[in-house]
């Protein structure tokens, strides 16, 4: 049962993640390679928060959502001033930098050795959220949330001029919109749900260290995104649900831990080649991945 | 006079490749009248075109634009403005050779066109869910008022309203993008080719709907290669070339200036 | 001291040279940004590897066979995805990502063949060769003459035929190059081969001086796309000068403070060139509406 949950729950992370990636990704098609960054932002700011402070949930998911989301202003200040896959280079040297910087600074970070002892959020004030009962019952709840938030983004006026921002920045400007102030938006929105994705992660597992939140990591939440579909809700739930399960069936068919490892990564690749050939726009998503 | 350009040069590729584009031109578009620019091409008409709505900078020179309401105001410049900026101040602009957003449904399109942004903060609905609702639906009467009125009554496109742009052909594409721009409550429009390749029945629309304009108490700055066209519904014909407009004139005075025969329409 | 961490930066430099010109061919003739040169360099080691170390080979012959068989894989990566792709007239960012699952599939497939460890060519100790203060190892000097014959031979080949000519050709218009009596299957292949031949010069001779993991892909193929940016896009003299100077600046950087920090000092260079100068050393600005 407790595995179940367990599952569960980090199947829930990974809807944030990937639901996340989708705002710049999916609907304004700014392939950010840096997901994994702003996650791992997240993680840290959560760690130094749950540690030192003694503060409420709601109270330090605020604070991480906005300083992730801050953090978010390079990427979207290179989403203005670069196009196609300069962008893609740019957020893939943010990643870098942000890994860099969590292994070496190690007075700051305790670098590769990670941190250890992240006590679990408080709900309220008072209630210390333990076990794997309380997570379970939390992550659901925020997805659930965050799901019926992003569902309604799309036909928003805001979703709107996003969808026009993918298609044509040049029109958009022209009817006197500024695309780089909804950029900022959209990856605000997008590297704040990180976040806390990053804080529900440090403070259930209590560790953290830098090589969850790597280059590989954001290719992996990306592969999620497009194995999904990307451009509505569907998608990229499905897609988390399928990057979570898969390991596990593998598990069940009874292969060795040190080959599945690597199985499980050829599945991945296998799919995203046969679905950007058959179906690019992934197993439910709407729109096609564009230039 | 609406729009003052006033001694623009611009030059690309710095250096000893350098070139200019435009050369000191002047031009003057009077308030409430069709002004045409004609010109070969790469005399440097759409670049003009780019430097009044913003696009392309790094010029010099003066444009000045009588954003004139009841009571006169001082005329404001437009050289540092950004695009989105020069658009909120009433030009409007449609462009070469584009249609509608792709991705985006008829009436999607419409009230994107529309120069009210409120609701487009993201989970605004949270906030002001009543009020959106009202403003979205204004602005879908808004887009299905100008719908009969430029295409008639029952017209095809008020069915087709949740029709994605990519859908439509590429004239209808450019019909509906000029009805888009009376969405916005747009003093200036600058129209760059609205005929090119669109079939001789829509540009009979086409002429309609820029008429329609100009009745609404639009100034219209068109560039057109179609000279039947210009000289059916331009008052005033400007003729470009060497980055300079050379002649300024009614269109048939410009069609009988011998250099633009010679240079441009290629007539003996 | 200086000279020495310069030497060892030239070297480095023409080494990421190599895998820059490697990822550059596909990219400045295709525009897909080609992420499964991070796995065609691993192969390229690992085909050496196994050649050398279990077939037992001359290293020559191994050496050869690598570039040869990556030339191949190269060449089926084209054929079996992005040609496809091509045809269907798919987006380059839907190239892009078939790009990044082909990765995945090959590095995970090698790992599986050959283990997650690292692997070692030779681990007998280096000769050297000292010039007053200046020391250089075996496999550096290797690494420095084999990589400049390459080059030489390449900038040769595009020299003394059309074939850069027709490579810019075919990236602006691909239908008019077509249109125009050209096969743009074949020039493809032949950019794809030439592509993983440099790729697997550039991971040989990596390799053979420290060794492999499957993992080694990915850091090359980003300093590989870093040297491409300094030097400019849509020119291979550019990689090669871009190559150079992030090896020696890399030097610089361990020189001056520590290894760990190469990766961060390389990323704000990348940052500060695609702000400040995104058309690179050689290129030009461009009209832009």
């Amino acid at each position: 049962m407790e595995y179940i949950l367990h599952i569960v729950i980090m199947l829930n992370i990974y809807i944030l993640l990937v639901l996340s990636a989708n705002l710049p990704v999916g609907l304004a098609n700014l392939l950010s390679i840096c997901q994994a960054a702003f996650y791992g932002i997240g993680a840290y700011f959560s760690a130094y928060f749950l540690l030192q402070w003694n503060l409420p949930f709601v109270v330090v998911a605020l604070i991480v959502m906005c300083l992730t989301g801050l953090c978010s202003l390079v990427v979207s200040f290179a989403s203005v001033k670069l196009k196609g896959d300069y962008f893609v280079l740019a957020t893939l040297a943010f990643q870098m930098i942000v890994f860099t910087i969590l292994y070496n600074w190690t007075e700051v970070t305790r670098g590769p050795y990670g941190i250890s002892g992240i006590p679990s959020v408080k709900l309220f004030g008072i209630i210390s959220l333990s076990g794997i009962y309380g997570y379970f019952a939390l992550t659901t709840v925020l997805s659930l949330i965050v799901i019926l938030l992003f569902g309604n983004l799309k036909k928003s006026p805001f979703g709107r001029v996003l969808t026009a921002i993918r298609s044509d920045e040049l029109t958009v400007l022209s009817i006197g919109r500024n695309p780089a102030r909804f950029k900022n938006y959209a990856f605000f929105i997008s590297a704040a749900f990180s976040g806390l994705a990053g804080l529900l992660y440090a403070s259930y597992i209590s560790y953290i260290d830098p090589t969850s939140f790597t280059l590989d990591e954001s290719i992996f939440i990306l592969t999620a995104l497009f194995i999904g579909g990307i451009g509505n809700i569907k998608g990229p739930v499905f897609g988390a649900l399928v990057v979570v399960v898969l390991p596990e069936i593998l598990r069940f068919v009874g292969l060795p831990d040190a080959m599945a490892a690597n199985l499980r990564q050829i599945i991945y690749g296998l799919i995203l080649v046969l679905l950007m050939y058959f179906k690019p726009q992934g197993l439910m998503g709407e729109l096609k991945i564009k230039n | 006079m609406l729009l003052k350009i006033k001694n623009i040069t611009l030059s690309f590729a710095k250096g000893k490749d350098s070139f200019k584009i435009l050369n000191g031109l002047n031009l003057d578009v009077p308030k409430g009248k069709i002004t045409a620019l004609i010109g070969g091409n790469g005399a440097g008409k759409t670049t003009l075109f780019n430097i009044i709505s913003g696009f392309q900078k790094d010029f010099s020179g003066e444009i000045s634009y009588c954003h004139c309401g009841l009571d006169p105001q001082p005329p404001l410049r437009l050289e540092n403005l950004r695009a989105d900026k020069i658009s909120r101040l009433g030009i409007g602009r449609l462009f070469q050779s584009k249609g509608l957003l792709p991705h985006l449904t008829l009436l999607d399109n419409m009230k994107l066109c529309s120069n009210d942004t409120s609701g487009e903060f993201p989970f605004a609905y949270l906030f002001r869910n009543k009020k959106l609702l009202a403003i979205e639906n204004e602005k879908e009467m808004k887009a299905k008022n100008i719908l009969t009125q430029l295409f008639g009554e029952n017209n095809k496109y008020l069915g087709m309203l949740n029709a994605m742009g990519c859908d439509f052909s590429y004239g209808e594409q450019r019909l509906l993008s000029l009805a888009g721009l009376f969405m916005g409550n747009y003093d200036l429009l600058l129209l760059d080719e609205p005929t090119a390749g669109v079939n001789p029945v829509y540009i009979e629309n086409i002429k309609d709907i820029i008429r329609k304009m100009v009745a609404a108490g639009k100034t219209v700055l068109l560039i057109e290669h179609n000279m039947l066209f210009v000289k059916d519904l331009a008052d005033i014909v400007a003729y470009m070339d060497d980055g300079q407009i050379k002649f300024t004139g009614t269109p048939n005075e410009i069609i009988n200036n011998q250099e633009v025969k010679n240079s441009y329409l290629g007539i003996e | 001291m200086f000279l020495q961490f310069i030497i060892n930066g030239i070297i480095t430099g023409v080494l990421y040279s190599l895998s820059a010109i490697g990822f550059a061919l596909v990219y400045n003739t295709t525009r897909i940004f080609h992420i499964a040169v991070a796995a065609l360099y691993v192969a390229g080691a690992y085909i050496f590897y196994f050649a050398f170390h279990t077939l037992e080979f001359p290293l020559w012959a191994a050496g050869i066979l690598a570039l040869l068989f990556t030339a191949i894989l190269s060449i089926l990566t084209e054929i079996s995805v992005y040609r496809p792709l091509y045809r269907k007239k798919s987006s380059l960012n839907t190239a892009m990502i078939a790009s990044i699952g082909i990765m995945t599939i090959l590095i995970n497939g090698i790992a599986l063949l050959f283990g997650n460890e690292t692997k070692v060519l030779d681990n007998s100790i280096q000769q050297v060769f000292t010039f007053g203060e200046i020391i250089v190892t075996l496999p550096q000097m290797g690494q420095a003459i084999i990589g400049i014959i390459l080059i030489a031979a390449l900038f040769a080949f595009l020299g003394f035929s059309n074939f850069g000519l027709e490579v810019r050709a075919l990236c602006n218009d691909a239908a008019l190059f077509e249109i125009s009596g050209f096969n743009v299957k074949t020039t493809r292949l032949i950019v794809f081969a030439l592509s993983g031949v440099f790729l697997a010069a550039g991971s040989c001779l990596t390799a053979y001086d420290i060794g492999m993991d499957p993992h080694i892909g990915m850091p090359v193929l980003i300093n590989a796309m870093v040297a491409m940016i300094i030097g400019g896009t849509g020119r291979i003299r550019a990689c090669i000068v871009g190559g150079l100077l992030l090896g020696i600046l890399q030097a610089l950087v361990v020189f001056q403070f520590s290894a760990n920090w190469q990766n961060a000092i390389t990323f704000l260079v990348l940052l500060l060139f695609l702000f400040f100068k995104p058309q690179g050393i050689f290129g030009s600005k461009k009209r832009l509406v």
